[in-house]
């Protein structure tokens, strides 16, 4: 065993102080820029469906993310990030409220936050003296931030950067009434998605709608430049390169105006129906994609369909990566982001196993929850990893601090490692996914993840044919979620399920003592 | 002026064709609203989803006096003897067969939703207006179709009564929503 110098120990004890003394610091203090006198701009770039479990960054064995990858060199990499939820509604509100789904019930396809909560978005906290921009290309994320439209200062059409429409889109003839006039019509009314709402709630304009689609569906079809069609918000058809080129133009335009200021920015792709351009398709090999036993949750999706979609998404985020990396030269070489903090993460993953395909799912493992998270500071040019478990309640609460605004007690995140927090390996960090479960009730039929150290318990709640099934699994030792370690019983399994158990009992509380739960929305 | 109103047919065979014409497209609305109800209770307040029917309720005005419309312009632009003179059950009839063809689509979607045995709008069009004419065609040829047509008519004006004011209301709604809010 090799002897420890007199030399070793001074050099570790030095190491040791220095640690402590910065670890969880700014990396601001790592560049050496300090500007007290200029306040950064912040940009918060979604992309929408993003699975780290799907990004070579992650370490996921496709070459999916080499313009990430270069992204990360220059920012602060967060390994176990998850997402609030499971879908768009769930995961996004996380983000933009600080609070996990049993705090701000956006919880079902499509709704809004609690009308409680919804004073204290991101957009507000920042306050009046920055500059706020929100853009949002997925219809679900665009519902909360029509929401929290008061707050916002620019406001972009979901149909920016969109090209060729292929449904009427009336709710934007209503911009004082917004969100009830979404619901009433592109929801409901002049809705006429197949699955989601195959009878409009009009008949005539509902047909007429329909019939318009047929007249201007050729971009979703096949071409030469698009093997699988046009990538599609629904209503509108977009080119990936032209959404991120105009979201530069317009954080351009942004720098050109008051600052500082805040963007959010929700991008749809690589969101299904994946639609990468030509040269993406087929650069991919086949990969052993491990089989796992269909869930009793799940649909009843075939392995090797399962394993198809997985070669058409790997290939749609190769697309994606590619669009972002142009985006990240032009923000390099304009500047813009020496003086910008720049956060890139996503709201939620997709599952392709046990049988289910996609994210809308009953299921919350690590592929439509774990999600990447990148944060690069004005002036940053060291990578800085980040291992122990974090969350998107975490930024809103971070991005506070940055600005020195105050961050309100209601906030259920913490400063994230490398901006004023520090690594917590035993932190305990949840997602929910209760989509079927009303927002103005106590979650039941619900399902609802603790990840602590390595440790992940799943637990199911009031579904017909499996209530109360608890899975557990240790996700150091199997990262693919294989082996299911409740019914052996280990000690943990019990602390885990009374914590999960217990944090479900307190935040049911309001709503099952409350004479009228409605109030707490 | 006269001569331009005389073209049109008298204000109560107006509201025996409207009524044919509304009653469908109300019927249809707020049975759609009805069976979305479930999952708008799970997140939306009971004064949302009554801002959602009367915005629907609108609609389904806006749709049917536009329809109601469609049918006086024939009148205008036909010959007298072709529809204005046998506006009630003319109309009734092209009504009737519009509202089967739209709403009959409508059901088959529905019904074939996961089969995805989906029809050409274009086919189902074309086959509907083929019907439509043929429909309002034979209505003054068969008795029968006369007398159905004067009976569905004159019994189907008592909804208005309840849709006229719940109209009203509805564009008072959406009037102040948009007006005041935001």
């Amino acid at each position: 065993m090799p002897q420890l110098t007199r030399r070793d120990a001074l050099k570790l004890m030095g190491a040791l102080t220095a640690n402590a003394l910065f670890a969880g610091a700014h990396p601001l203090v790592n560049s050496l820029w300090i500007d007290e006198s200029q306040q950064p701009n912040i940009i918060v770039l979604l992309i929408d469906t993003l699975s780290a479990r799907h990004m070579s960054l992650y370490g996921y064995e496709r070459q999916t993310t080499p313009n990430f990858e270069r992204f990360a060199s220059r920012a602060s990499v967060y390994h176990s990030h998850y997402s609030g939820g499971n879908f768009t509604t769930p995961g996004t509100a996380t983000l933009l409220t600080g609070q996990y789904p049993w705090g701000h019930r956006a919880i079902n396809l499509g709704s809004p936050v609690a009308r409680v909560i919804a004073d204290n978005n991101i957009f507000r906290l920042f306050g009046e003296d920055r500059r706020s921009l929100g853009f949002a290309q997925n219809m679900l994320a665009e519902v909360l931030l029509q929401q929290f439209r008061a707050d916002i200062h620019q406001h972009l059409p979901l149909t920016s950067y969109s090209s060729e429409r292929r449904a009427f889109d009336v709710s934007k003839y209503f911009p004082r009434d917004p969100l009830m006039a979404h619901y009433a019509f592109d929801d409901f009314l002049i809705n006429s998605d197949v699955t989601s709402n195959p009878v409009p709630g009009s008949a005539y304009f509902g047909y007429l709608d329909m019939f318009y689609g047929q007249l201007h569906e050729a971009p979703g079809e096949p071409s030469p430049a698009y093997p699988r069609g046009m990538p599609s918000t629904g209503k509108y058809y977009y080119e990936n390169q032209k959404v991120y080129s105009g979201i530069f133009e317009t954080i351009q335009e942004l720098e050109k105006q008051t600052q500082p200021y805040f963007a959010y920015l929700h991008l749809l792709s690589p969101h299904a129906k994946y639609c990468p351009r030509k040269e993406f398709v087929g650069i991919f090999p086949e990969i052993k994609v491990p089989f796992k036993e269909r869930h009793k949750l799940a649909n009843h999706v075939r392995q090797s369909l399962l394993n198809e979609y997985r070669m058409q998404y790997d290939e749609y985020i190769a697309n994606v990566d590619a669009e972002f990396g142009l985006l990240l030269d032009k923000l390099e070489a304009s500047g813009i982001l020496d003086h910008s903090y720049f956060v890139v993460t996503s709201d939620h993953g997709e599952l392709f196993e046990r049988g289910e395909n996609g994210h809308n799912t009953f299921l919350l493992y690590d592929s439509v929850i774990h999600i990447p998270l990148l944060v690069s500071a004005p002036q940053q040019t060291k990578r800085q990893d980040f291992h122990s478990p974090t969350s998107n309640i975490d930024l809103l609460p971070t991005l506070l601090n940055i600005v020195k605004k105050k961050v309100p007690s209601s906030l259920e995140g913490r400063l994230l490692p490398g901006f004023g927090g520090a690594e917590e390996s035993a932190r305990s960090i949840f997602a929910v996914e209760a989509k079927t479960n009303s927002a103005f009730g106590p979650l039941k039929r619900a399902t609802i993840t603790l990840m602590k150290e390595n440790y992940k318990i799943i637990y199911y709640g009031d579904y017909p044919r499996y209530s109360n099934v608890f899975e557990l699994y240790d996700l150091y030792d199997d990262i693919d979620e294989k082996k299911d370690l409740f019914a052996e019983g280990p000690a943990i399994a019990s602390l885990l399920k009374e914590e999960l158990l217990d944090t479900l009992s307190m935040v049911n509380k309001p709503f099952e003592n409350s004479k009228n739960p409605k109030n707490v929305n | 002026m006269t001569g331009i109103l005389r073209r049109f047919p008298r204000i109560s065979a107006i509201l025996q064709v409207y009524a044919v014409i509304a009653v469908p497209i109300f019927g249809w609305t707020i049975t759609s609203w009805l069976w979305k109800l479930p999952s708008w209770l799970n997140f939306l307040t009971p004064g949302e989803i009554a801002a959602i029917f009367f915005y629907a309720i609108l609609t389904a005005l806006v749709e049917s006096v536009l329809i109601c419309i469609l049918l006086l312009m024939l009148c205008f632009l036909l010959p007298s003897g072709a529809f204005r003179d046998q506006f009630v059950v003319r109309g009734t009839w092209l009504a009737v067969g519009l509202a089967l063809s739209i709403l009959g689509n409508g059901v088959w979607r529905g019904m074939t939703r996961f089969t995805y045995a989906e029809v050409s709008l274009t086919v189902w069009s074309i086959l509907s207006l083929i019907i439509i004419i043929l429909l309002t065609f034979l209505s003054t040829k068969v008795r029968l179709m006369t007398l159905v047509a004067d009976w569905v008519s004159d019994r189907l004006i008592i909804f208005l009564y309840l849709l006229i004011p719940l109209s009203i209301v509805s564009i008072l709604v959406v009037v102040v929503r948009n007006t005041f809010l935001g």
